[in-house]
């Protein structure tokens, strides 16, 4: 349920219609961050649980708020835990995991070691269960604390809450190929030097510039860039979205997770149409006709920033899926998006809407 | 037909793939590059590379053993055996393709979490193989198939070379550590070698010198140079040099022996020095023979200090042996002419003497004993040091020992207000095997040092039994005082032979500071060892375990201890001994006590006179002219297996003893004798005699009741005859003082006083055993205490005086 204040909200409320021992679900708008605290507070005079974390923007049903909360019942927990990027053996739990259905996974959106802290869940739970998540934080992107428990409010590594519930889980990104390929010749983690043996914005510059209107100015490289994501090769799937948000002064390109080096490359390029369509096609991929389940979406921030007025139709796109089946649509806007449907690794992607939906 | 794309993003692969490949030297981190390129591009789920165990030099060369997997989590073995067939097919085909339906897809399934979907195994060439796994639900598992491993083919050809040159470069690392290492070693070994104080000499398979250290130029005076070639015999040996050594050289080396052996050689100066020296053949891998290495070290020093300690060795044995000998002739001259002296004094206290001369016998007497004391320990200490003395094993009787030695330092305890106590565990058997005679000795130095280092208190014999077996029991025995008690650093030192705690001690206590060390050293002849844990000004505990057989048919001499004297009375005695000093001193002695003495000169005599005429018992001499007594008395059990034989000897009997019992003696007895003990071996024989003697009648046994008995008194002074008149003399004033003084005090009611008269009176009165007051004085010693009523201390006062009186008037008569 949203609600636009601290003050609307009703824990009572909240307290009778929840079972004592079940955790709620909770996501604040990055503009009520600073009455995150208050709710936790709350939840704790109450005696209610909870796990979460502060986004730039969240969404209910067709509405797309940067202030408020959603406070959302979710089938049961059976643990939640709070995992350090920094350390090894973050794990230690007497859940049996071969139970688990599915993961709920938030992360610190904005610290450095997402890809090889991903991997490490990876090692840790295994291949056996869905994970589903995004990266919580601030549109400023600077690092904040922004994962919470009812212990209070972190940054770095996440918060994983295990469930017994299966789940559907639909991945798409709706960006087509805008040109290529280009071989990225010298890479650096997220930081791409060479595309083709040469400066990496040089053959991007080059690429873009001469197949579309789009003219690199001092200042406007993210405004093109969001719209000009870079896409790595996976057999059977979409490509994989890098997204480049920093022009580095070496011509480097620098993007929001890791490009393996000598990896091809694609320059991606999306119209508002393709990627409400994939909106639409992950929401088709998600539906459970056989439950009335609990539908949770991540969706990423530039593709908010990119429709702009528009995201309106692809919350609506989703909607016609959904609402004939009862379901209501929920969400928020992240800083990377996390989906992993019960085979192969952990991806961490980026501009891509990922959907779950929970069997109750 | 594939699009320009597809192309392209083979192309794609392939590129990333090669390019993965020789971006390091390490096995593992090749693999990782290479296997995550290919999983990520072609969305595998699972990968792992293997490689055979022969080109890792493990064990079971056709096993394959993994290298890396992704994600790892999911490997369960680290093995894997590949079919025969399996493996023939793959390196024919290079990819094969295991579904879920397949026979062997159970076989291989070995990682977690997996239920179905697709293995895919494609070779490295000569190496190994790598293992894919799809999950079925995997969208990519499609277009995973062996037109896509065709493409693969040359790039695992390329991962093959990078994989075995990270092996070639394991190897060569390993190696050239291994190498660096060894180097280092030899180093050191060269180091050493050059460096050591022993001559190195290594020669080659004829015995040339090939090369020599700095130690082999130190000893021999020859350079390297001068030494490079020659034979270390032709240069080193001389004409002094033992030509047995040599050959047995000759014929190790021959025989390709190593071995050591010590050889004189003689420098290049000619200085003559010796080696000891150890030989080794050295072979190569072949087995043949290709050099000797020698290590020599200089023993000059050794040998010449072996002769002079052999030398020094010889000189310490023959002193030792004339210090033994010189022991043995002074035991032998000192004791005969010291038993004259003690007997005859014996004697001359018994005619009609001066005070004076009396006073001045008495000396003697004390002297000579105390001479004779000492001449014992000496020789007891210097038969022990020399080993010489043998710990005897026949049957004695604990229990009489204790009481004896409890007797003998009852008055000397009492005298001093101390008490003294026996705790014998009643289930100890008195009857045991041992050497009684040695355990009465520790037990009484150990005591009489106790009296003599306590002031007050009390000193407690203890024997407490620590474990009995059938016919065996090990007993501990504890003697503790409540005495001066030693300093912790002077425990260790009073056992040293001669020594006291201090020096003053010798002074003011007497003694030769050879108890101790004699105890200690009998106990440890015994088998135990003499402990003492001493506490200063609380008191001091010594204390020896040791195990004794129980004599299962102890002999059955008579108990009875108060046997009287008259069974000696008319007693026929042959006493057999040369020395008339001695015969003249034995005579009187026995005839003394109404024994009717014959002598024989020698033991031919005595043999001849034993022939003659019945004797109750005879003594023997051993040492005499024409027949000794060990002779004689084998002819005389020729015919008498009863008559007690009791040898008479200056010897150092412990040696003896076998001998004469061997001989059918019943018994020794040491001179100088004490009359006493001469006196209780008679009367125990005599009466042991008599039990089987068929010819002498059997004496009626009386009890007489003795108002007092002085044989106590006669033990603690050693039957000084002038000595115990002395005492009873003293007694007898100090008697009818304090009779006198009871009569004043009971007049006045003081009844503390009278207890005071009574507790002086008491020792006297247990010294004499005078039975009849035993209790009286006591109940006297505590009217005051116990609130006595005047009447009953009137009565006790009237029994005690009439009993002092009768007693008082037995001693003055028999001074007469």
């Amino acid at each position: 349920m949203y609600f636009s204040s601290f003050s609307d909200i009703s824990f009572s409320n909240i307290a009778n219609a929840a079972k004592p021992t079940n955790y709620h679900l909770v996501f604040v708008a990055e503009n009520s961050a600073d009455e995150a605290q208050l709710v936790i507070d709350s939840f704790n005079s109450h005696n209610l649980k909870l796990f979460g974390g502060i986004f730039p923007t969240i969404f209910s049903d067709l509405q797309n708020y940067d202030t408020g909360f959603l406070i959302l019942q979710i089938p049961p927990v059976e643990q939640v835990i709070r995992l350090s990027a920094k350390d090894d053996n973050f794990y230690d739990t007497n859940v049996d995991l071969d139970t688990v259905g599915t993961a709920i996974l938030l992360t610190d959106g904005l610290m450095g070691e997402t890809d090889s802290f991903l991997r490490k869940i990876y090692n840790f739970f295994g291949n056996q269960m869905n994970i589903v998540g995004g990266g919580a934080g601030f549109i400023t992107l600077k690092q904040e604390p922004c994962i919470f428990t009812n212990e209070g409010i972190f940054q770095d590594g996440g918060v994983m809450a295990l469930l017994k519930s299966q789940s559907q889980i639909g991945v798409k990104h709706g960006w087509e190929v805008f040109d290529g390929p280009f071989i990225a010749t010298s890479t650096e983690k997220n930081i791409i030097k060479e595309l083709n043996w040469r400066p990496a914005f040089e053959v991007y510059k080059e690429a873009i510039e001469g197949n579309s209107n789009y003219a690199f100015k001092e200042g406007n490289f993210f405004d093109i860039a969001k719209v000009f994501p870079f896409g790595i090769y996976k057999e059977g799937t979409e490509f994989v979205v890098r997204d480049p948000f920093i022009l580095n002064e070496d011509s480097s390109i620098t993007c929001i997770s890791e490009i393996p080096e000598n990896s091809m490359l694609q320059i991606l390029t999306g119209n508002p149409n393709t990627l409400i369509n994939a909106a639409k096609e992950v929401a088709e991929m998600t539906i459970n006709p056989k439950t009335h389940s609990c539908l949770l979406i991540f969706d990423c921030i530039t593709r908010v920033m990119y429709l702009n007025e528009r995201f309106k139709d692809e919350l609506e796109a989703m909607k016609t899926v959904f609402e004939p089946e009862g379901s209501k649509i929920r969400g928020v806007a992240t800083l990377g998006e996390i989906a992993s449907n019960g085979m192969g690794f952990v991806e961490f992607y980026n501009k891509t809407i990922v959907a779950c939906s929970l069997n109750s | 037909m594939e699009t320009k794309l597809e192309i392209v993003r083979e192309l794609s692969l392939l590129y990333e793939l090669s390019l993965s490949i020789g971006g390091s030297l390490d096995l593992k981190k090749t693999s990782e590059d290479f296997l995550k390129v290919w999983m990520r591009q072609k969305n595998i789920d699972f990968g792992s590379i293997w490689i055979e165990n022969k080109h890792l030099d493990l064990e079971n060369p056709n096993q394959f053993s993994l290298i890396f997997a992704h994600p790892h989590f999911l490997v369960i073995d680290q093995t894997e055996t590949l079919p025969d067939d399996f493996a023939e097919t793959l390196m024919q085909q290079k990819a094969i393709q295991v579904c879920t339906e397949d026979t062997n897809f159970q076989y291989f399934k070995k990682e977690k979490n997996i239920k179905s979907g697709s293995y895919w195994f494609l070779e490295i060439p000569n190496l190994g193989f790598i293992k894919f796994f799809f999950y079925e639900k995997n969208p990519s598992q499609k277009s995973f198939n062996l037109r896509e491993t065709k493409k693969t083919e040359k790039v695992l050809g390329k991962l093959s070379i990078a994989l075995q040159s990270c092996l070639l470069h394991n190897k060569v690392i390993t190696e050239t550590e291994q190498k660096n290492k060894y180097q280092k070693e030899i180093k050191k070994l060269a180091l050493v070698a050059e460096k050591t104080d022993n001559a190195i000499v290594i020669t080659d398979s004829k015995g040339h010198i090939e090369w020599a250290n700095d130690g082999f130029m130190r000893i021999s005076g020859y350079s390297i140079e001068e030494a490079i070639g020659k034979k270390p015999g032709s240069m080193l040996q001389g004409p002094e040099t033992n030509q047995e050594t040599v050959a047995y050289i000759r014929n190790q080396i021959k025989e390709e022996k190593s071995f050591r052996a010590e050889l004189l050689n003689y420098s290049k100066t000619g200085k003559k020095y010796w080696i000891e020296f150890s030989i080794q053949p050295i072979y190569d891998d072949n087995g043949l023979l290709i050099n000797f290495i020698a290590v020599e070290s200089d023993i000059t020093d050794r040998k010449n200090k072996e002769v002079e300690l052999n030398e020094a060795k010889e000189k310490a044995e023959e002193s030792g042996r004339i210090k033994q000998e010189f022991l043995s002739v002074v035991s032998h001259e000192i004791r005969t002419p010291l038993n004259g002296i003690i007997g005859m004094s014996n004697l001359l206290q018994k005619t009609q003497l001066s005070p004076q001369q009396s006073d001045y016998l008495n000396t003697i007497q004390i002297s000579s004993e105390n001479l004779s004391l000492i001449i014992n320990s000496i020789l007891d200490f210097s038969k022990i040091e020399s080993g010489l003395l043998n710990i005897q094993v026949i049957p004695f009787n604990l229990k009489k020992i204790l009481q004896n030695i409890i007797n003998s330092n009852e008055f000397k305890a009492e005298q001093k207000g101390l008490g003294l106590f026996l705790k014998l565990d009643p289930k100890i058997d008195s009857h045991l095997i041992g050497d009684g005679i040695r355990l009465s000795q520790v037990l009484l130095n150990l005591i009489s040092n106790a009296i003599k280092f306590t002031i007050s208190g009390k000193i407690e014999l203890e024997i407490r039994l620590v474990s009995k077996m059938n016919n065996a029991l090990v007993l501990e025995f504890i003697v503790e005082d409540t005495g001066k008690g030693i300093p912790d650093k002077m425990q260790k030192i009073i056992f040293e032979s001669f020594t006291q705690e201090d020096s003053s001690l010798g002074r003011k206590y007497g003694g030769t500071g050879l108890g101790l060390s004699i105890s200690q050293k009998l106990v440890s002849l015994m088998g135990g060892e003499l402990k003492l844990t001493s506490q200063e000004n609380v008191g001091t505990k010594v204390s020896f375990i040791l195990g004794f057989p129980i004599n299962q048919e102890p002999t059955s001499l008579p108990e009875n201890s108060t046997v009287s004297d008259s069974v000696l009375i008319g007693k026929k005695i042959l006493l057999v001994e040369d020395n008339t000093m001695n015969q003249f001193f034995a005579q009187k002695l026995l005839e003394g006590w109404g024994i009717k003495v014959d002598i024989a000169n020698n033991g031919k005599e005595g043999v001849e006179m034993f022939g003659r005429k019945h004797y109750d018992c005879i003594l023997m001499d051993i040492q005499m002219p024409e027949m000794d007594g060990i002779q004689a008395t084998k002819i005389i059990r020729q015919v008498n297996k009863y008559i007690p034989i009791i040898a008479l000897t200056a010897l150092s009997v412990e040696e003896e003893a076998d001998n004469f019992k061997s001989a059918g003696m019943n018994d020794f007895i040491t001179k100088p004798f004490e009359a006493e003990y001469l006196k209780k071996k008679l009367i125990e024989y005599m009466l042991f005699f008599q039990s089987y003697s068929i010819s002498s009648p059997k004496s009626k046994q009386t009890k007489t009741v003795q108002t007092y008995n002085n044989s106590l008194l006669t033990q603690m002074m050693k039957g000084n005859q002038v000595q115990i008149r002395q005492m009873e003399q003293l007694f007898v004033n100090q008697a009818e003082e304090v009779i006198k003084q009871m009569h004043q005090y009971f007049l006045l009611e003081n009844w503390k006083e009278i207890g005071l008269l009574a507790h002086k009176l008491k020792a006297s009165i247990d010294m004499l055993q005078i039975t009849n007051l035993k209790q009286e004085i006591r109940k006297l010693e505590s009217i005051e205490k116990n609130k006595t009523e005047k009447r009953v201390v009137d009565e006790l006062i009237k029994n005690v005086t009439e009993t002092l009186r009768n007693v008082c008037l037995l001693i003055k008569n028999s001074h007469k």
